[in-house]
């Protein structure tokens, strides 16, 4: 008997008994929803957190030490430009402007009126705007000349942009930083919703100025900015970095340290990957539910329809015949179930990300502006939700069946 | 080939083709040796040639329904051989004799039985989808069969839509359809007035003759009287085998 048939006649079993066939898919419904909300909210706030960490620069190593000698530093740019250059996709000094005058940044809007703003600013190389993630949208990034030159020319953050300039082109204005004049060439794309104290407000000069924006004393701290070619390569990086670098800072009672965000993320990722398999298996046991009320309903009709089968029986089925009307029968049921539970876990995973997302919002300044963040299941899941659902018919549909068909055909056709 | 048994044919008694059904020393014991044995055929020889219309006479408890439930390879006998057709149905497994039941046989019941849910011409399409007819064709073979049985108009009518004489119209139509070589008519008439009975019987002499063979059972002296042929059983034995009037109602 061909399959497609019989599958006719199951949904025409389950149209004709359409309160129970919804009672009995019930548990599937609620199982396959609960799976899929759960399992998409908990896979998208992973991908919240990965974007959290995207948003700062992948696979980023930061480098702090001191006490070492200005030729050893130099020594450390170049082992990072040859040996490891393999391993690394940049590197840039990363040392924050420290405005001990409190000038802040400044412009003149008009001639009479000044605006001040506090913000962070850094120095930093031509590499800089690739080791963070940041893109420039306006003007020009600097450049190595810019840093040869000890250029006075400074890149400023989306949020800079909107406090002085509004809708005018920041573009070749001027702006005073510790009271010395700077030239805007470049403007960065906004990375984060928020209001505050975000990485949009930062401003970078070139590196080399920093001698003459501020003292610089024997002891003081070295900072840099190291993109690693991937996690593995982290490892390697940190650990040249570090047998090349600790002793001579500890020469003289110095210190080094370099590390990365990325165990931070795996740690994340792998708890939200914990979360996701433990909200799963609770969500399981309530399809396992809806598979034992399949089961039951299925034992039901058996016996309701014991004359039927006989009936078929009779006019010439076999076993198998039998075995798979019903197996057809039961897959049906928990098919139908799995894709209405899963139209409903569509729209719950929907709800529950706006929950989410506005409450990272409202939570959480560092919010990254991210398009491609969704929280609708992924297809996969999809798929996986609906063959399980499909598979738990036919497991909880077996013993019905197998049932039905070991009938006798005269004993069968006696019951009334 | 000395790694394989060599199989041993056994002598087989082989069986007549010319006759349609041949039963030999038949017996059919439920709960055999114990107290409450009840021996519901004992030792029935029987033969019954093509195109014959045959009725099994015999009062409620004699035996008569056992007799048709294992001459339609619905149950197997305990004792005795069994063949129809030239197969030898005793020794077959459940899933050839499903074949034998859907190819061979034509069921009419006293209770109708077709199926609830599906309305008359699914009803009369399903031995044939058992077999694994192409969709068409059953269609075809179907609807020939519910209009000659007159009813061309249900074709799309459940049997809760029906009266009793339609619904064993469609039971009729459902076990012509595939024109199997015998129809077997179980009290075909016992829940149905008797203008509806007696167009089912018109119709089964009918088909009888146009060759089909029939084999009907009934408590009913009268009714025996159409078939050609009038076996009566009491206690699970043969007491007569006489002819009948044949062919007229």
């Amino acid at each position: 008997m061909n399959w497609l048939q019989t599958v006719r006649m199951a949904i025409k079993s389950i149209m004709d008994n359409k309160v129970r066939s919804l009672l009995t898919m019930l548990g599937i419904i609620i199982g396959v929803a609960a799976v899929i909300t759960l399992v998409a909210s908990i896979q998208s706030k992973a991908t919240l957190t990965r974007l959290q960490f995207e948003a700062m620069g992948t696979n980023r190593i930061s480098v702090n030490g001191s006490g070492a000698k200005t030729q050893d530093w130099k020594e450390m740019e170049k082992l990072l430009d040859t040996d490891l250059k393999d391993n690394i996709n940049g590197w840039s000094p990363q040392s924050q402007y420290n405005d001990w005058s409190s000038k802040g940044l400044q412009y003149r809007n008009t001639k009479l009126d000044t605006q001040k703003y506090y913000t962070y600013m850094y120095y930093g190389n031509e590499n800089y705007s690739k080791v963070t993630n940041n893109v420039i949208t306006a003007g020009r990034d600097i450049t190595k000349e810019d840093c040869r030159q000890r250029a006075r020319v400074c890149v400023i953050g989306e949020t800079i942009r909107k406090y002085f300039f509004g809708a005018m082109s920041p573009i070749g204005q001027k702006i005073k930083i510790g009271g010395k004049n700077f030239e805007i060439i470049g403007v960065y794309k906004g990375k984060y919703k928020g209001k505050l104290n975000t990485e949009d407000q930062m401003l970078l000069m070139p590196y080399t100025l920093q001698s003459q924006m501020m003292t610089i004393d024997r002891y003081e701290n070295k900072q840099y900015i190291v993109q690693a070619k991937s996690r593995d390569d982290i490892d390697i990086v940190v650990k040249k970095l570090k047998e090349f670098m600790e002793p001579r800072c500890a020469s003289s009672n110095g210190w080094f340290d370099a590390y990365s965000d990325s165990r931070y993320q795996e740690q994340q990722e792998s708890a939200a990957q914990q979360d996701a398999l433990l909200m799963g298996g609770v969500a399981m046991i309530s399809l396992l539910v809806g598979g034992i009320g399949i089961m039951n309903i299925m034992l039901v009709s058996v016996t309701e329809r014991t004359r039927e089968i006989g009936i078929r029986m009779a006019i010439g089925a076999k076993r198998r015949d039998i075995i798979s009307q019903f197996l057809i029968e039961a897959a049906s049921v928990s098919c139908c179930g799995g894709i209405i539970g899963i139209i409903i876990g569509c729209f719950g995973s929907a709800i529950m990300g706006n929950i989410m997302l506005s409450k990272q919002l409202s939570e959480q300044s560092w919010m990254p502006e991210v398009e491609q963040f969704t929280v609708l299941p992924s297809p996969m899941l999809i798929v996986g939700a609906f063959l399980f659902s499909a598979l738990l018919g036919i497991i909880f549909g077996i013993y019905p069946a197998n049932k039905a068909s070991k009938l006798q055909p005269v004993e069968a056709l006696r019951t009334q | 080939m000395f790694f394989r048994k060599k199989q041993v044919i056994e002598p087989q008694e082989q069986p007549d083709k010319s006759l349609l059904i041949e039963v030999k020393n038949l017996s059919k014991i439920y709960n055999e040796g114990r107290e409450n044995e009840v021996r519901a055929l004992d030792n029935i020889s029987l033969e019954v040639p093509w195109g014959e219309f045959l009725c099994i006479l015999g009062q409620s408890g004699s035996g008569k329904s056992t007799l048709m439930n294992i001459l339609g390879c619905l149950d197997i006998p305990t004792y005795g051989t069994y063949n129809l057709d030239g197969h030898a149905v005793s020794s077959m497994k459940p899933s050839v004799l499903s074949t034998i039941r859907n190819k061979e046989i034509g069921f009419i019941f006293q209770g109708f039985n077709l199926i609830p849910a599906l309305t008359a011409i699914e009803n009369v399409e399903l031995p044939l989808i058992y077999r694994g007819m192409p969709a068409s064709e059953r269609r075809e073979l179907a609807i020939n069969a519910l209009c000659s049985v007159g009813l061309e108009k249900r074709l799309d009518h459940r049997p809760s839509e029906m009266s009793g004489g339609q619904q064993q119209r469609v039971a009729i139509a459902r076990a012509v359809a595939a024109k199997p070589p015998i129809i077997m008519a179980d009290e075909p008439t016992g829940n149905l007035d008797s203008k509806s009975g007696a167009e089912i019987m018109q119709q089964l002499i009918e088909l009888n003759k146009q060759g089909t063979s029939i084999i009907l059972i009934t408590h009913d002296n009268k009714l025996a009287e159409v078939a050609q042929r009038v076996i009566t059983i009491q206690d699970g034995k043969i007491i007569s085998d006489r002819a009948g009037r044949g062919g007229v109602f």
